[in-house]
C-alpha cells in the first residue's frame, strides 16, 4: 500500500493553481460523500452545477476521473481526494463501490486487456507493411537530401546571419521535413531559431545543435553500413514512430524502478514531460516521454520520489535510455533506499561521455551528484551566476535563469546534498534533490522543499 | 582521451559564425578524429561535417573547472519554522504580514528556510522602517546568512560597521542606517550626520533628519537648535519638525513668548448649572515687527505664506500654536483641552487654532488632546476636520490606546451607523490598526451588515477585505451569517468579499495557534 505524502500528491497537479485549489478542498467537511475500497477512492462534493461532482481516483496508477467540466488534468478534485487520502485517511468509509465507480475500473481493465491483446496478436499483412516502410524510406532519403543543401547554404552564409532570418526561414525547412515523414529531425529544425535567441553562448550552443542534425543526417545516409542498434537509433532520431506492436518484442527490463526527477517544458505547442527513472538492481537510467498538446493534461505518473517494481520495453537503439512501461507490479510506493550517485562531478560526466559515444546525437543525461554544494560567483556585471560545486572543488554551471538556485541556496545552508538534474553539455538543471532515501522534485517548487528542510 | 574545452571547437564556431563564403580558415581536426573525415567536399560540407565530429567529441571531453564555494555555510538556526507564512506571502493576504511577524517574533518562531527568498523578495521592497526591522526578527540565522550573498537584499542583512555605511552608503541606505540605529544607539546617530553636515547637500541633510524622529529625546535639543542657524530652509523646517515634538525646548519657550504676546484666553465663568463659554483672543498686526518675524522664521516658521482657506496670519497663528508643548496650556491657561477647544470654536480663529493643537498632538504625541480634537471634529467643527493635514483624522485616532480607538469609533457608528459608508470613517477604520477586541468586533461587523446594502458598497467592500485583518479571530464564527445575500443587490462581488473575509479569519486564527509560544 502507497503512503500518500502531501508532497507526493501535489507533484501530481498539472500547475500550480491547481495545486492550490485542491488544497483548499482537502478537508472532510467539504465533502459530501468519502469512500474507498483496496483500489479506489471516490468522493462527491458539490460545485457550481446543480449536481455533485463525482470524482475518482484508481489507486493503482493513480488515475483520476470526475464529472467535473475542468480541463485540468488531473482536477482539483482528483487531487483533493488524495491529499484527503494524507492528511485524514480515516475520512474515508470503507465500502462497496457504487456503479460509477465500478464501471469506470471495469472500463479501464477491459481496456488495458485490449490493449495487451491486440500486442499479442500476430501482425497483419507483413508484405503490405514492408511496402510501406519502403516508401517511407524514399521520402525520407528526399527530405535529407533537402536538408542537406539547407544546412550547407546556412554554414556557407554564416551562422551571424541566421540570427537574424524570418521565422518562415526555420519554419519552411521544418514543414518539409514533417511532410518528409522525419518530425524528429524536423522538431531538431525548429529549436534551431529559439537557440539563436539564448542569450550568451548562443554561437557555440547554434552550431552543436546544427552538428547534431547533421550527425544524424549522415548517419541515416549510411545506415546500411552501421551496426543494428545504432541504425534502429537514427531512425528513432529521424522520427520513426515505435508503436506499441513493435515495442511489444522487445525484451523488458525488470527492476525497481525510482523516480530520479522529471522535467517539463513547453515545446511549440507541445507539452513534454521527461520523467527519469532509475533502476536500483541494473543501474541505469531509463527515461519516458510523455507530449500533451495545448491546454490538455497527461496521465499522471508516479511522483519524484516514488518507486514502482515493474518491467520496462526499452526502444530499440544504441542509447538504450527511453522506455515505455510495460507492467508494474502493485502500486507505486516513497523509495526507501539509499540513491546510489557519483562520487564526483568528473565520474558523472565519464558517464555521459559512454552515452555520447553510443549515441553522439544525445542531447541531455541525467547526472547524479553526490555531496554537491551550491557556489554563487559574481559575474562582472552584477548578475550572479550559480555552480554546483564537489568535493573536489570542480564545478557544473545551473542554467543562467534557473529559478530554485536561491532556494536550494536557503534550503541547504551551503551544506553539501546530492542532487539529480540534467546535463546538456553546457548546463545542468537539477531536477530534484535527495537526502538519504527521500527525494525531492523541484518542478514544482515548493513542497519538495519544504519536505528537504523538514527532513 | 580528453580534449579541453575551447580550442578547436571555439574555432570551429568562428568559422561557422563567420560562413564558409568568407573565412577559409577550416581549424584541423585532432589526430583521432581526421581519419573520420571524408575532407573531399565542398567548403561547407566540410565544415558540418568537422561540427558533427568535433561536438560530441568536446562534449564528451567537457572538463568540469575547478571552482569554490567562498561562502561558508550558515550558522544553526535556533528559533522554530513556522510554515504558515506561505499564505500569508500571497499577495491578497499582505495585510497580515505585520501580525504574523509579531506572532513570530513573540513564539520564537521564523520563516522556514524554503521560503526565504521569496519573504527576502518582499522585505526588499518594503517601505517602512518599523516593518522591516520586525521582518529582520523572524529571519533566522539561515535568513541572515542568505540576505547577505544577494545584493538586492542587502537590506534585509545585518547591518554592517555603521561609519563605512554611512561614507559609502547612497542617501536610501544612510536614511536606513539611521532607522536602525536610532531603536538603540541614538546618539551614535546625530553624530554620524553631525560628522558631514559641512559637505552634504542641504537636501540630503534635510532628509537625513527625518529618522531622528524615532527615539527623539531632549539629548537631541541642542544639536537641533543649533540646526535652526543652517542657511538651508529644508534642514531648518526639518529640525523645527522634530524640536516640535520634545516637550521642552528653547524653541517651544519663544513660540510661548510670541503666543502670550498675541493671544489671551478668557475662561468662561463657572456657574452650576450652565458653564460660560470660555473665550480666545487673538491680535496680530498687519505688520508684526520685523525683528519679530525674522526670530520666526529662524523657527521654521513661514509668516507670509496661506495655507488652504487660511490666511498668512491665522497659518502663522497655526505654526506656533504646533510648536508649543501641550502641557504649556494645561498650567498657563488652567483649562482642560476640551474647554479651550470650545472656546477658539466661539471665536474667528478656529481653523488656526485646531489645526495647531491637532499638528501639536500628533508630533507630541498626545492621547488627552487627540481624543477631545476627535470628537469635536466628528462633531461641532465636522466642517472643518477635511482641512487637516497629514493623515487627517486617523493620524489623531492612532495616538489613542486601543480600547479608547474602539470606544471612539463604537459611539461614533452607534450614533450614526450610516457613516460606515463614509470616506472619513474608512480613514479611521484604517488607523485603527490594532487588533480589534471580540466585543468591538461584533458590534462593527452587526452594524456593517445591516447597513451594507444601504449605499452603493463597493468601497466598503474593498474596506472590509482589508479589516479583515483586524477583526478579533472571534469573529471567524458565524462570520457567513447574517449577511443579505437574499437581496437583489447582491453581487457576485460581495460573495467573493465574505468568502475572503471567512478565509482571511481562518487564515489568521491557524497562523496565530501554531505560533503560540
Amino acid at each position: 500500500m502507497t503512503t500518500w505524502t502531501q508532497e507526493g500528491v501535489l507533484a501530481l497537479a498539472p500547475d500550480s493553481g491547481s495545486a492550490k485549489s485542491a488544497q483548499g478542498l482537502a478537508a472532510a467537511r467539504h465533502w459530501s460523500l468519502l469512500g474507498r475500497d483496496e483500489i479506489a477512492l471516490w468522493g462527491g462534493i458539490l460545485g457550481s452545477g446543480s449536481k455533485p461532482y463525482q470524482a475518482r481516483v484508481d489507486l493503482r496508477e493513480p488515475a483520476f476521473k470526475c464529472s467535473c467540466p475542468s480541463r485540468k488534468f488531473p482536477c482539483k478534485h482528483g487531487l483533493a481526494l488524495l491529499l484527503i487520502l494524507a492528511r485524514e485517511p480515516g475520512a474515508f468509509a470503507r465500502q462497496a463501490a457504487p456503479d460509477w465507480v465500478r464501471d469506470w475500473l471495469t472500463g479501464r481493465d477491459q481496456r488495458e486487456e485490449k490493449r495487451a491483446e491486440k500486442v499479442a496478436a500476430e501482425p497483419a499483412d507483413p508484405k503490405a507493411r514492408e511496402r510501406r516502410a519502403e516508401k517511407r524510406e524514399e521520402r525520407i532519403d528526399a527530405g535529407l537530401e533537402q536538408l542537406q543543401v539547407w544546412l550547407g547554404d546556412l554554414v556557407r552564409a554564416g551562422l551571424a546571419k541566421a540570427k537574424s532570418q524570418p521565422p518562415a526561414f526555420w519554419e519552411t525547412m521544418a514543414a518539409r521535413l514533417v511532410d518528409a515523414q522525419a518530425p524528429g529531425v524536423a522538431r531538431l529544425v525548429r529549436q534551431l531559431e529559439s537557440l539563436t535567441q539564448s542569450g550568451v553562448g548562443w554561437e557555440s550552443r547554434l552550431l552543436h545543435a546544427v552538428a547534431r542534425i547533421e550527425l544524424i543526417r549522415t548517419s541515416h545516409a549510411r545506415r546500411a553500413a552501421l551496426p543494428t542498434a545504432l541504425a534502429d537509433e537514427v531512425a528513432t532520431a529521424v522520427g520513426r514512430v515505435r508503436t506499441q506492436d513493435e515495442l511489444a518484442v522487445e525484451p523488458t527490463v525488470a527492476d525497481c524502478w525510482r523516480v530520479l526527477g522529471i522535467a517539463q517544458e513547453f515545446e511549440d505547442r507541445f507539452k513534454v514531460r521527461r520523467t527519469w527513472l532509475w533502476g536500483s538492481r541494473t543501474g541505469r537510467p531509463a527515461l519516458l516521454l510523455d507530449y500533451a498538446v495545448g491546454t490538455q493534461g497527461m496521465e499522471a505518473g508516479p511522483p519524484v520520489g516514488f518507486q514502482f517494481d515493474g518491467e520496462l520495453a526499452f526502444y530499440p537503439g544504441s542509447a538504450q535510455l527511453r522506455a515505455v512501461v510495460r507492467t508494474r507490479a502493485g502500486l507505486p510506493r516513497a523509495a526507501k533506499d539509499t540513491l546510489a550517485t557519483s562520487p564526483s562531478i568528473a565520474d558523472a560526466l565519464a558517464d555521459y561521455a559512454d552515452a555520447l559515444a553510443r549515441t553522439p546525437w544525445l542531447d541531455r543525461y541525467p547526472l547524479r551528484l553526490g555531496g554537491v554544494r551550491i557556489a554563487l560567483q559574481r559575474a562582472e556585471e552584477g548578475a550572479q551566476h550559480a555552480f554546483m560545486v564537489d568535493s573536489t572543488s570542480k564545478r557544473l554551471p545551473l542554467p543562467a535563469k534557473y529559478p530554485a538556485a536561491w532556494h536550494l541556496l536557503a534550503v541547504s545552508g551551503g551544506d553539501a546534498f546530492d542532487a539529480v538534474g540534467e546535463w546538456d553539455g553546457e548546463f545542468f538543471t537539477p531536477l530534484a534533490v535527495v537526502n538519504g532515501a527521500a527525494t525531492y522534485g523541484l518542478a514544482d517548487g515548493s513542497p519538495a522543499l519544504r519536505a528537504m528542510e523538514a527532513a | 582521451m580528453r580534449l579541453e574545452l575551447g580550442g578547436d571547437w571555439s574555432s570551429l564556431v568562428v568559422t561557422a559564425m563567420l560562413g564558409c563564403e568568407r573565412s577559409f580558415v577550416m581549424p584541423a581536426l585532432p589526430a583521432e578524429l581526421s581519419p573520420l573525415a571524408d575532407e573531399g567536399d565542398a567548403p561547407e560540407q566540410r565544415l558540418l561535417e568537422h561540427a558533427a565530429l568535433l561536438s560530441p567529441w568536446s562534449l564528451a571531453g567537457y572538463l568540469p573547472q575547478p571552482g569554490s564555494c567562498d561562502h561558508a555555510a550558515s550558522a544553526a538556526d535556533t528559533q522554530r519554522p513556522a510554515n504558515s507564512i506561505a499564505a500569508v506571502l500571497a499577495p491578497e493576504y499582505q495585510d497580515l504580514l505585520p501580525e504574523w511577524c509579531a506572532a513570530a517574533a513573540r513564539a520564537n518562531c521564523r520563516v522556514p528556510h524554503h521560503l526565504l527568498p521569496e519573504f527576502l523578495d518582499r522585505m526588499a521592497a518594503e517601505k517602512s522602517p518599523a516593518m522591516v526591522a520586525a521582518m529582520r526578527a523572524v529571519l533566522g540565522a539561515r535568513g541572515q546568512w542568505l540576505a547577505l550573498l544577494n545584493p538586492d537584499w542587502r537590506g534585509a542583512a545585518p547591518p554592517a560597521d555603521a561609519r563605512i555605511v554611512w561614507e559609502a552608503g547612497t542617501r536610501s541606505e544612510r536614511i536606513a542606517l539611521l532607522q536602525q540605529l536610532r531603536a538603540n544607539d541614538p546618539a551614535l546617530a546625530r553624530t554620524l550626520i553631525a560628522s558631514t553636515l559641512e559637505t552634504d547637500e542641504p537636501d540630503d541633510v534635510a532628509a537625513c533628519l527625518a529618522p531622528l524622529a524615532t527615539g527623539l529625546t531632549p539629548q537631541d535639543h541642542d544639536f537641533l537648535e543649533g540646526l535652526l542657524d543652517a542657511r538651508n530652509k529644508p534642514v531648518r523646517s526639518a529640525a523645527a519638525r522634530l524640536l516640535a515634538a520634545l516637550p521642552q525646548s528653547a524653541r517651544g519657550d519663544r513660540l510661548v513668548q510670541w503666543l502670550a504676546a498675541h493671544v489671551r484666553f478668557a475662561p468662561g465663568s463657572a456657574g452650576f448649572f450652565k458653564k460660560g463659554r470660555g473665550a480666545i483672543e487673538v491680535t496680530i498686526a498687519d505688520n508684526e515687527d520685523a525683528i519679530v518675524a525674522k526670530a520666526l522664521t529662524r523657527d521654521g516658521i513661514e509668516s507670509a505664506k496661506k495655507r488652504g482657506k487660511l490666511g498668512a496670519k491665522a497659518h502663522t497663528l497655526l505654526q506656533v500654536v504646533a510648536g508649543i508643548p501641550l502641557a504649556w496650556f494645561a498650567t498657563h491657561w488652567q483649562a482642560k483641552p476640551a474647554e479651550l477647544i470650545d472656546a477658539a470654536l466661539g471665536g474667528e480663529w478656529a481653523e488656526a487654532m485646531l489645526f495647531g493643537w491637532s499638528e501639536a498632538a500628533v508630533s507630541q504625541r498626545d492621547a488627552e488632546w487627540a481624543e477631545a480634537l476627535l470628537l469635536t471634529f466628528t462633531d461641532k467643527a465636522g466642517a472643518i476636520a477635511g482641512g487637516l493635514e497629514g493623515a487627517g483624522l486617523g493620524g489623531l485616532l492612532r495616538l489613542l490606546a486601543p480600547d479608547a480607538r474602539e470606544r471612539f469609533l463604537a459611539k461614533l457608528l452607534g450614533d450614526r451607523p450610516a457613516a460606515i459608508h463614509e470616506a472619513g470613517m474608512h480613514q479611521l477604520l484604517k488607523a485603527a490598526d490594532h487588533a480589534w477586541s471580540a466585543a468591538f468586533s461584533r458590534d462593527f461587523l452587526k452594524i456593517v451588515r445591516s447597513h451594507y446594502l444601504k449605499e452603493t458598497s463597493w468601497d466598503l467592500r474593498a474596506q472590509m477585505k482589508r479589516l479583515a485583518a483586524n477583526l478579533s479571530i472571534q469573529s471567524a464564527a458565524g462570520i457567513r451569517e447574517g449577511w443579505p445575500t437574499e437581496a437583489a443587490q447582491w453581487t457576485a462581488a460581495d460573495n467573493e468579499m465574505l468568502e475572503r473575509l471567512a478565509a482571511t479569519l481562518e487564515l489568521r486564527s491557524n497562523y496565530l495557534q501554531e505560533l503560540t509560544p
